[in-house]
């Protein structure tokens, strides 16, 4: 399967005055079980694209394919919780959802919503509690009396604990410390790698090279590249027209002018390998 | 001249104030149900002024929605100070009810039916009579039938907001 989007279109608040063009004629295919990443700068239409993978926003005109259900323009509100349960996106700063009384409540809302018994819902909640790297003891307690972080990861156990096929993440890692967030990175790896779609919204080319298999680039609202990390950032020039960035392994390679590379460095561990490989010869 | 300074907690408590007017007018402008008793969502902005700033600032708070509210968004039927007074009547009596104590189920019924016969029922009421000159019997009996079932969906309603409000540390902001 796969997730496939139609000439899509949308328009904000169309017939107004304030009408402006959110998405541009987009036409993609994605393979399911892959880490995807999104990038484009600030008002390229990243979130508006991101709320369409679940019908927060409906096309204007086209159709979206995505975990077997067809979105169209005429698409329905009302059957949109089957959606809802294959497809969940994590919004920026999600600890801003929390409101349960406790936080292994608050974990459950979801499961509960998608049908699950309390039972089953507050064991779900349990395991990912666990999951998220948090101790067993915070489960009792008000999510409100947690640190940041830590509030990060009840909302993101949250979203994933009902484990949806398609997971959207917008920037999730955004202020977090580097431990917390390899950790977080290293979560949702393991996630697509059990067989999930894993789609991340980022603006951090080194987790673009780090972790993605494929990248869509947006700008202007329209798709201007999609392809593989390899792909995107074997032009640096054009990159730079496009206000886009290297990873910070592949600028470092750039400026070592006698090392020879078989291939660009992408990762630090490509550009050690690189590094060591011409040291030795 | 000498001015008096705003302690710190002065001024959170003033910040804080300015947050929950914004919030009632946003939720005016939201409502639920079906076309015949359409249940506006003011009422929780007034029943949190008047749990977190008692009586009196929760009514300067509804009175300064209400004049906000106008001007931002206008009045059906133009400007009319009555409905300033109701806007502060409904946190003020809330505020009598709730501010400081516990949340019980007897409070949220008393309070709610006292908000609905005084400001919905009573003062609206008049203002409608004095404004357009119908009948004051005549807009009553219009305006019945809706008073008379959305103050049980607002105890509901009240009863959760106040609970989910009472776990939340809004109170610390002023102590």
């Amino acid at each position: 399967m796969s997730i496939e989007f139609k000439n899509v279109n949308y328009v904000y608040s169309p017939g107004s005055p304030l009408e402006k063009k959110g998405l541009d004629n987009i036409n993609f295919t994605i393979k399911e079980n892959k880490f995807i990443t999104l990038i484009g700068h600030t008002g390229s239409g990243k979130s508006t694209l991101m709320q369409h993978f679940n019908a927060l926003l409906k096309p204007t005109s086209g159709e979206i394919k995505i975990a077997g259900i067809t979105i169209t323009p005429q698409t329905k509100n009302k059957n949109l919780k089957e959606l809802r349960r294959r497809v969940s996106l994590v919004f920026q700063f999600p600890e801003a959802q929390l409101f349960e009384n406790t936080v292994i409540d608050d974990i459950a809302f979801g499961p509960k919503n998608f049908g699950y018994t309390d039972e089953e819902a507050k064991e779900l909640a349990g395991k990912w509690l666990e999951k998220v790297g948090l101790p067993a003891e915070v489960a009792t307690k008000s999510p409100f009396d947690l640190s940041g972080g830590q509030m990060r990861r009840v909302a993101i156990a949250g979203v994933m604990a009902y484990q949806p096929d398609v997971l959207c993440l917008d920037e999730p890692a955004a202020g977090l410390d580097p431990q917390a967030k390899a950790q977080m990175m290293q979560l949702f790896l393991d996630y697509q790698k059990e067989g999930h779609t894993v789609i991340l919204v980022t603006h951090n080319m080194d987790d673009v090279a780090e972790y993605a298999d494929d990248v869509l680039v947006l700008e202007h609202g329209k798709l201007i590249k999609h392809g593989s990390p390899e792909e995107i950032f074997s032009n640096p020039s054009w990159l730079k027209e496009h206000y886009l960035d290297l990873p910070t392994a592949t600028k470092f390679a750039n400026q070592l002018t006698n090392y020879d590379f078989a291939e660009t460095p992408l990762t630090l561990n490509q550009l050690v390998q690189g590094i060591s490989k011409n040291v030795k010869e | 001249m000498k001015t008096k300074t705003l302690s710190r907690a002065e001024l959170q408590k003033l910040v804080l104030l300015g947050i929950i007017v914004a919030l009632k007018i946003i939720l005016g402008k939201f409502s639920f149900g079906p076309a015949f008793v359409q249940v506006g969502l003011g009422f929780i902005g007034s029943v949190m002024l008047g749990y977190i700033f008692g009586p009196i600032w929760g009514a300067v708070g509804g009175g300064v929605s209400d004049l906000v509210s106008s001007a931002l968004f206008g009045n059906q039927g133009g400007f009319f100070f009555g409905f300033t007074l109701t806007a502060m009547v409904g946190p003020l009596i809330y505020g009598l009810f709730f501010y400081r104590k516990p949340v019980k189920i007897w409070r949220v019924i008393a309070a709610t039916l006292i908000v609905t016969v005084v400001a919905n029922i009573g003062m609206n009421t008049l203002w409608i009579h004095m404004m357009y000159n119908v009948n004051f019997a005549a807009a009553l009996m219009q305006r019945l039938p809706k008073e008379t079932i959305v103050p049980w969906i607002q105890m509901v309603v009240t009863y959760f907001v106040l609970q989910a409000i009472s776990r939340t540390k809004v109170k610390d902001f002023i102590k």
